[in-house]
């Protein structure tokens, strides 16, 4: 239970916070990382696809309340993250551990995910080329988000 | 076959659900503009802004300056001033005939901080730490010392989401205040641009955009932006033109929201058109 479920939570409150809060000042040129993804990601691969997506379904709902951004823009886009974290779900006990080469290629491909569907679902009234789509509202972002999410390795090395 | 059926869909669980979560964000999307949902949103965002406030409330005792609080409040009352001041000039040399020219009346400011803020490439909205309780409503502008930031787009008891003009959801009538060319501003995801203004209009770079004297959202003669460059669109017969903000969406983090309550007849009225796009 607290494992599955009060965690999680707990963490997703600390994510959100952070990113109303802490985003906002490492934000370059409207390019900010996104902690709740950081998070999505790691779920989706410690619990597997199903967690995953109910976990980004869940955080990108509150988060698009909380935020008074456009809701369903996030839960879609979380929702797809989490699911494809899934795909790289480790099972307790298996050899295979989340290393911190494949925790950052998962989160660098969920963001990339993320970033994409959020930009596509979250406005009718910008139309994006596809260079603007691609690499400035979809692989920056992704890049910094993944760079931002190097402590999550070391606090769980620490933990371990 | 039914346990064809069985094994088929236990087997494929997991994709049936991601369709089910993604047909259901797909389906609240068009939902936001809804009443209900906005009250939901509302009430769910002041109760989360409590959180990110106790915060802000810490950083506001380190780095606290009332003194400096002040004069920015003064600043912000004496760019209106100066702004309202240039424009009436401009118009009265263009207009010495006419009697009555447009009230840019003063409105009476009221300070909030911000305590949070999505700073992405498509919603710039903040929330600031006053809300219906401070007789804030959803429609009055909210500016600081350098110029128009944008509106109050929810309210709930205590907080109130800020909808700025780095929202693509957010246009507003601007003019030029040289030449007094009119057009509709807005954010591209990289830009502020005033969209589709003829070639053969007089729009220079380096002119100062205001708000307008036919914006129902916010009082003329408000500082918007400077032109920074024109671009010319499709046909050639067009031009966007680029503004660069007075504002620095990143670093504000006190802000006046300017007491207007607009008109009821105009509010009628904007519902009826948005109404009507929603039925379209």
């Amino acid at each position: 239970m607290t494992n599955k479920i009060l965690l999680p939570a707990g963490l997703f409150l600390v994510a959100a916070f952070l990113q109303l809060t802490i985003a906002p000042l490492l934000t370059l040129n409207s390019i900010g990382p996104d902690f709740i993804l950081i998070l999505v990601a790691y779920y989706g691969m410690k619990f597997g696809q199903r967690f995953g997506m109910i976990y980004g379904f869940s955080a990108g709902l509150f988060f698009d309340i909380v935020s008074g951004g456009m809701i369903g823009s996030s839960m879609f886009s979380k929702t797809t993250a989490g699911f494809t974290a899934g795909f790289f779900y480790v099972e307790p006990g298996s050899e295979l551990r989340i290393d911190s080469l494949r925790f950052l290629t998962v989160v660098f491909f969920c963001a990339l995910l993320d970033s994409f569907f959020y930009s596509i679902f979250s406005t009718v009234e910008i139309i994006f080329n596809f260079y603007q789509l691609v690499f400035i509202r979809s692989i920056l972002p992704s890049v910094y988000t993944t760079i931002l999410s190097l402590p999550v390795i070391f606090l769980r090395n620490r933990g371990a | 076959m039914k346990s064809f059926l069985s094994k088929f869909i236990d087997r494929n669980r997991n994709y049936f659900l991601l369709i089910i979560f993604l047909l259901i964000s797909l389906s609240i999307l068009p939902l936001n503009n809804h009443p209900q949902v906005s009250k939901i949103k509302s009430y769910a965002f002041g109760a989360f802004a409590v959180f990110t406030s106790a915060v802000n409330f810490l950083i506001n005792i380190v780095s606290s300056d009332d003194e400096l609080e002040k004069q920015k409040l003064l600043n912000a009352e004496l760019m209106l001033e100066n702004s309202r001041l240039k424009s009436l000039g401009l118009e009265n040399n263009q207009l010495r005939k006419m009697l009555s020219l447009k009230d840019t009346s003063n409105y009476p400011l009221i300070t909030a901080s911000v305590i949070s803020k999505i700073v992405d490439n498509i919603h710039g909205n903040m929330i600031i730490n006053i809300g219906a309780d401070n007789n804030i409503t959803a429609g009055m502008p909210v500016i600081n010392e350098r110029g128009l930031l944008g509106v109050i787009s929810d309210v709930s008891r205590n907080f109130s989401v800020v909808r700025t003009l780095f929202n693509a959801n957010f246009k507003i009538a601007v003019m030029d205040q040289r030449s007094g060319i009119e057009g509709i501003l807005g954010w591209n995801g990289s830009n502020l641009v005033i969209s589709n203004i003829a070639v053969t209009e007089d729009i220079k770079i380096g002119d100062k955009i205001i708000t307008s004297d036919f914006s129902t959202l916010v009082p003329p003669a408000i500082p918007v932006g400077v032109v920074i460059s024109k671009r010319a669109s499709y046909s050639g017969l067009l031009n966007d033109i680029i503004v660069e903000p007075f504002v620095d969406f990143g670093i504000s983090r006190k802000v006046f929201v300017m007491s207007i309550v607009t008109d009821d007849e105009i509010i009628a009225l904007r519902k009826k058109i948005e109404r009507g796009k929603n039925d379209q």
